[in-house]
This record gives C-alpha cells, sequence and structure tokens, in this order.
C-alpha cells in the first residue's frame, strides 16, 4: 500500500484542484495496479509450471496434462490465433476458423508441454512490466539457470472479462505470434486455408501420439 | 610495428568516435526472400548434412559429457570470441560496453581460468554482445535479401560479410597454431550444436514450414539485436490489432 503526503500552503486548495489531484492519482495507480495484475498472472503461471516440473511423483504423461491445464487458464488462444492469422483471417470461411482456432489451442497446449521434456533445473525471474498505448502490458522476464541462463521471455498480455490473459510470448525477442503469422501466411498464399488446417491438425496428431 | 598499431587503434578510436555521433537509423532487416528457390534448397542440403554428421557428433558429445563441462566450454569459446565483441561495441560507439568488455576479458581470461568460469559475471560485469554485422546494420546499411549460407545457415549480404569480418577478428587462435584453431573450431562447433539439441528438436516439431520459422525467427532476432530495446512510442502497436466481435 502506498502513501502520498501533501505539503501545506497558505491558501487553501479548490476542489478542483483537489478533484484533478485525486483523478490523476487514480490513473496513476490504476495503471500502476494494471501492470501488477498482469505481472502476478504471469508470476503466477511461472509459479505453478515449475512446482509441476520439479514434482518427481508425476509421471511425465501427468505433468504435461497438468502444464497444458495451466496453458488454457493463462493463454488467451482465441485472440491468439486472429492475431496469428491476421490478414489470412478474412480469407477462412466461419467453419474454418472455428477449426484453426481449436487447432492452434492444441498446437499451443501442447508446445507448451513439451517444455517438460527439456526442462534442467532452470528457473524463471519475472521483472519490469511495460504498458502500451491500447492498454496491453507486457511482463518481462528472464531465465535463472541452467543453458539458457539470461535469455529473456516476455508475456504480452491483454484483459479478457477483467482477467488478464496472455496473447503472444517472445523469446529473445523472437514473438510467436508474429513467427506463427509468417509461417501461416506462407501456407495460405502457396496452398490455401484448408492446407493449412489440415497441416496443422496432422502435426498436432502426430504430437499427440509421440511419446513423451 | 608499434607505429603501425598506433594507426590501427587511431582508425579504431575515429570510426568508434563516428559511430558514436552518427545519427542514421539502424537498417530493419526484412524477410524479403527473392532467392527462396535457391535458399531452400541449401537450407534443406544444410539440414541433410546436419541430420547425417553433426547432430550425431553433438548427441555424441551430449552423453560424454556433464552438461557443467558443455557450459563451460562455451563460456570459454565466448571468452575467445572478445576480438569480435571488441570491434562490434567499438564500431557501435558502444565505449562504455568497451570497457566493460575488455575488464570482462582481462578478469575471465585470468581469475576465470582461461575463460572456462565468468567470475566478472559474477561480479555484476555483464556482457554486451557484438558483431560487425550488427554494427553494419546500425550504421543503416541495409541488409539486403534473405541468405541461407551453405553450413551457416539464415543471413543476408550484410550480415554474411559482417561474418566473414568477424571470422578473421577471430582467427587469434589458428595464427599461434593452425592445430590449436582447428581444435578449437571443431570443439566450438560440436559444442555449441550439442548445446543447441533440444533447441532445434523443438523447432523442427512445432513449426508448420521449418524454414519460415527459421527466416522468420532470424530476422526478428536480428532486428532485436540492431535496433535494441524500441522505445515505447515508436512500438507498432497494429501488429497487436485485431477485431474481437468479428
Amino acid at each position: 500500500m502506498t502513501s502520498t503526503t501533501s505539503k501545506t500552503t497558505s491558501r487553501p486548495p479548490s476542489i478542483a484542484a483537489i478533484a484533478l489531484g485525486l483523478g490523476l492519482a487514480a490513473v496513476l495507480l490504476a495503471g500502476e495496479t494494471r501492470a501488477e495484475d498482469a505481472r502476478a498472472v504471469v508470476q503466477r503461471g511461472a509459479d505453478d509450471v515449475l512446482v509441476i516440473l520439479r514434482d518427481d511423483s508425476l509421471s511425465l504423461d501427468q505433468k504435461r496434462e497438468k502444464i497444458e491445464d495451466i496453458a488454457y487458464d493463462t493463454f488467451d488462444f482465441e485472440r491468439m490465433s486472429k492475431l496469428a492469422l491476421a490478414r489470412s483471417y478474412k480469407k477462412l470461411d466461419a467453419d474454418q476458423r472455428v477449426q484453426f482456432k481449436e487447432e492452434f489451442k492444441r498446437h499451443l497446449a501442447l508446445t507448451y508441454g513439451r517444455s517438460l521434456e527439456t526442462y534442467s533445473d532452470e528457473g524463471i525471474a519475472i521483472g519490469n512490466t511495460r504498458e502500451h498505448k491500447n492498454g496491453d502490458v507486457t511482463v518481462l522476464g528472464k531465465v535463472v539457470g541452467g543453458k539458457h541462463d539470461g535469455a529473456t521471455i516476455d508475456w504480452r498480455m491483454r484483459t479478457r472479462d477483467d482477467t488478464w490473459k496472455v496473447i503472444d510470448v517472445i523469446i529473445e525477442g523472437v514473438s510467436l505470434i508474429a513467427n506463427f503469422r509468417s509461417q501461416v501466411q506462407e501456407i495460405v498464399k502457396s496452398r490455401g486455408p484448408a492446407a493449412l488446417i489440415m497441416q496443422l491438425r496432422d502435426k498436432n496428431d502426430a504430437e499427440e501420439l509421440k511419446d513423451p | 610495428m608499434r607505429g603501425r598499431t598506433a594507426q590501427r587503434l587511431a582508425v579504431l578510436a575515429a570510426v568508434a568516435a563516428l559511430a558514436a555521433c552518427s545519427t542514421t537509423r539502424p537498417a530493419v532487416t526484412t524477410e524479403h526472400d527473392p532467392w527462396e528457390p535457391t535458399n531452400r534448397i541449401t537450407f534443406r542440403f544444410n539440414d541433410i548434412l546436419d541430420e547425417t554428421f553433426f547432430e550425431p557428433i553433438a548427441v555424441g558429445w551430449d552423453s560424454l559429457t556433464w552438461e557443467y563441462l558443455r557450459l563451460s566450454i562455451d563460456k570459454a569459446m565466448l571468452n575467445l570470441r572478445f576480438p569480435v565483441r571488441l570491434v562490434g561495441n567499438l564500431t557501435q560507439g558502444e565505449l562504455r560496453a568497451t570497457g566493460t568488455e575488455t575488464s570482462r576479458f582481462v578478469i575471465n581470461s585470468t581469475v576465470g581460468v582461461l575463460g572456462f568460469f565468468d567470475p566478472a559475471g559474477h561480479w555484476g560485469i555483464e556482457p554486451r554482445d557484438a558483431d560487425f554485422g550488427q554494427s553494419l546494420g546500425i550504421w543503416g546499411i541495409p541488409a539486403g535479401p534473405y541468405l541461407v549460407l551453405p553450413v551457416f545457415g539464415p543471413s543476408n549480404p550484410r550480415d554474411a560479410f559482417g561474418f566473414a569480418v568477424d571470422t578473421v577478428l577471430s582467427a587469434g587462435p589458428s595464427l599461434v597454431s593452425p592445430v590449436a584453431g582447428l581444435v578449437i573450431t571443431g570443439v566450438n562447433f560440436v559444442n555449441t550444436r550439442a548445446l543447441l539439441l533440444a533447441a532445434v528438436r523443438d523447432a523442427k516439431h512445432i513449426s508448420l514450414d521449418y524454414y519460415v520459422f527459421m527466416r522468420n525467427a532470424f530476422v526478428q532476432r536480428r532486428n532485436r539485436q540492431i535496433i535494441g530495446e524500441i522505445p515505447e512510442e515508436e512500438i507498432d502497436d497494429d501488429f497487436y490489432d485485431i477485431e474481437d466481435d468479428e
């Protein structure tokens, strides 16, 4: 909790000045709170994932399942799929959009779940936040320990129903969404939306069948 | 001899001063890929070469060594690349980073036993990676089209030239002993590939088009290295604009 002090002056401040001051303070505090809320969501997600990864009583399948559940809670797959499609979105019909969203969601959850296979006792240090003009907040983090020590990992967040959700993950300056968008555009341009969805589905099926 | 060294230092100092005063905007690297058909062939060739030779050797190295040793070797190789970072930072006008890198090299080469340990990092003297292609980009020299180099992978004409300069700058051990130079190059290659085993496998698993995945990742990473932390007012938020009600 922060407290503010004010200097006493010979003239009492006008009601307008007090209102303006309070308004400004409220805006500043609201901004700080918003960023802190976003940061807390990332911190909780990272903590939960690390607890699962370090739990030796869980099998790899159980770990994968639990981590995928966290991904479903933390990510805004609807927005992520639209961001990944970008201008290709209009080339998909309503049914294809739903299919793409579902397969993309599955793909991201599976990708997130794969992290357990390469995990070797790294930690995550959540750092500062950066607020954007459109209301988004980016939470900045770093990998601590292991072979990726010092690698940056940032989460771009946006609210949905008053809850902060991740809409992009940026690892060492590489945005997951920008990367996926580039691939999607290439496939839609050369082979069309149906091929994109089929390829994504085949990839997910193969990944699910793969032994952990 | 001493006169020539002084001359070289004077040239470097002049370049650093010019770089520090430069107001040119850094050149943005793009995914412009007019040579895609040839690039894809080279990319496939590199991938086959990797799967046939480099990856199996790296897997062997990975199983024969401890991770701690591999990370220590990686640190020592980073230390040996000091001339690349020195010239990179100097030509970017990063005088503070040039001093930091010099301190790191002196500390890690001595207290850190030839760079196998990183006491400088423990004391808060953090590295600033820099290369010559990055300097060219910061000077505003355009990257040119995307280019896949045989064996070395994603690049562009500007960064390929920078890479050639960096190779000369890091040739110190080869000048002392060609055998030592070969051994160091070989160990560095295998050790780095071993440290990237999981990352490459993951990239292949998660990508829909591995070629485009690598091209985009290279371009994004290069822009981050060249443009650095983009000021808030210059961030293109349009990238994240979508209509929620569609």
